[in-house]
Parts: structure tokens; sequence; C-alpha cells
């Protein structure tokens, strides 16, 4: 009988990808960046200034929702501040393959 | 990066709210209706049940309300438009972000009691709003207390709850239904 192990709740990837994230969120003035992540950011009604963010990334392919979910907010305090981390309602990861299936790759395109 | 704010024609939003099957929407205001409604029938059982001696009905709608003013709180005090979608990636942001304020209670399902009392107080303090030590004592203690009476998985276990410990419900459920709203204000 095959034993099937939890994965940990963060990848060795992790801090990585807070790392790669955070760049993409404050780029250095000229730097260049990859095509990806794609970082999509929507206002949320409330009583003071919310974001939802979608990001949209092939390198969470073999990442948890949660954990995917932990790496935006964490690069966000990293790359804005808690400040803006807390403004974050909505943090949600999709690879590319899912934003498609839901339609976001389109929607985002012709926005 | 993209920005997609109110003035763009699509949203992302849009998009999701495409998707073939509609689910029914948690919002702050359900959970305030649903918050208070549970509150009333749990000490309806409490006041005028027939066997006292079997108080589980109570006990259970108690810990609900207590649990959903809680986490009606939190989002209130995060501040999200009352009738904004509280689906399962607001929550799971929740968590995360709790754990990045330092909180480590287990959420247990999003139904721990400590966990959303801890939630709420750390967002509070990193928003520069902290309870006043009036309110954050009994938030705290009544927290607590409940959690030792009320699980969400109690509705499977034969009643352990004693007419003391009730008792103890009531009192914790009923100081959440008076200061609900100092918990977010």
């Amino acid at each position: 009988m095959p034993v099937f192990r939890h994965a940990p709740s963060r990848t060795h990837q992790h801090h990585e990808l807070v790392a790669e994230l955070a760049r993409h969120l404050e780029p250095a003035p000229g730097e260049p960046l990859p095509p990806q992540p794609e970082i999509y950011e929507e206002e949320v009604p409330g009583t003071r200034p919310l974001l939802r963010v979608w990001v949209v990334w092939g390198a969470w392919a073999n990442l948890s929702e949660l954990e995917r979910s932990q790496i935006i907010l964490e690069a966000y305090e990293r790359a804005r501040g808690r400040k803006a981390m807390l403004g974050v309602s909505i943090a949600a990861g999709l690879t590319p393959r899912e934003a498609e299936e839901l339609g976001l790759a389109v929607q985002a395109a012709s926005a | 990066m993209a920005w997609l704010g109110a003035d763009r024609p699509v949203s992302l939003s849009a998009a999701f709210a495409m998707r073939p099957v509609p689910l029914p929407q948690d919002t702050i205001d359900g959970f305030e209706d649903a918050r208070r409604a549970r509150f009333e029938e749990g000490l309806y059982l409490w006041a005028y049940a027939d066997a006292p001696a079997n108080p589980a009905g109570s006990a259970y709608l108690l810990g609900f309300s207590i649990e959903i003013a809680l986490k009606a709180a939190y989002f209130r005090v995060e501040g999200l438009a009352p009738a904004f979608p509280i689906d399962h990636q607001v929550l799971n942001t929740a968590r995360n972000k709790a754990g990045l304020l330092g909180v480590t209670t287990p959420h247990e399902s999003f139904h721990s009691l400590v966990f959303w009392c801890e939630a709420l107080r750390a967002l509070r303090v990193s928003l520069g709003s902290p309870l006043p030590p009036a309110a954050d004592a009994p938030l705290q203690r009544y927290a607590r207390s409940s959690q030792d009476r009320w699980w969400v998985g109690m509705r499977y276990q034969p009643s352990a709850t004693s007419a003391a410990e009730l008792d103890d419900l009531v009192e914790a459920a009923s100081w959440f239904d008076s200061n609900y709203v100092l918990l977010y204000r």
C-alpha cells in the first residue's frame, strides 16, 4: 500500500516566491521584469481602502490555495508595508490555466 | 501589473460572478441577522426548556451566536461593506493575515472562538484602534470560557453540558449580544 504524506504547510519555494512577488510589486526603476507573475488589484467596497488581489503565476502549480494567499500577503507586507498588507481583503493565487478556466485572463485582457 | 478600478467596464469580480453555479453568499449583514437569531433561539431554549438537564440545544445555539459575533465584528473592523460576500478566499486571507499579526491559535475550520477573538484583537491593534481595557478583558475571558463549553462538533456528541456550564454560556452570549457594536467601533 502506498504511503501518502501531507505536504508541509510551507513549501521550500515559499520565501523565494515572496521575494519575487515583492520585487514585482515595487520594481526598481527600469528593472526588467518577466511577464509573470501578473498582479491584478481591484478595489473592494468598504469603510476604508481595501483591495482584492489576484496573482496569476505558473509558479503556484504545486502550492495550496492557502499558501498562495499567504505568499501574496507576505509580499505585500515586504514591498509596501504592514498597512498595505492589512488593506488586502482577498489574496488569491491562480495558475494561468486556473485563471483561464475562470475566464479571468479573457476578462483582464479585455478590460 | 494591471489596475482594475471602479472606472473600468469589466472587473475580475464580475468574471467570478459569471461562474455557472452561484453559491449562497455569506455577508456581514447575514452574519449579524444570524447572530441575533441564534442568540434568541438559544436563550429561549435555556429559559423555557422542559428538560434543563439536557441543555445541548441551547448551548449549541448560544455558542454559535458568539462565534458569529466575533466573525462579523472582525470583518466590520477589516472594513468590508456589509453586503460584501464572505467566501473561502476572504476567510483564508483573514486566517493568513492573523498569522502575520502573530495569532497562533488554530482556527479549527474557522469555528474557534479564541482564534476569532485573537484575530479581532490583533487586527484592531494593527489598525491603531485597540479595544479599551474595559471591553478587552471581558472579550478575552468570555471567548476563552465559552470555547471550553462549546465546539462546533458537539452536535454529534451526547450532551455533556451541565446546567452550570449552560448558565456560563448564557452569561457570555449575553455579553456578546449587549456589546457587539463595541467590538468593531
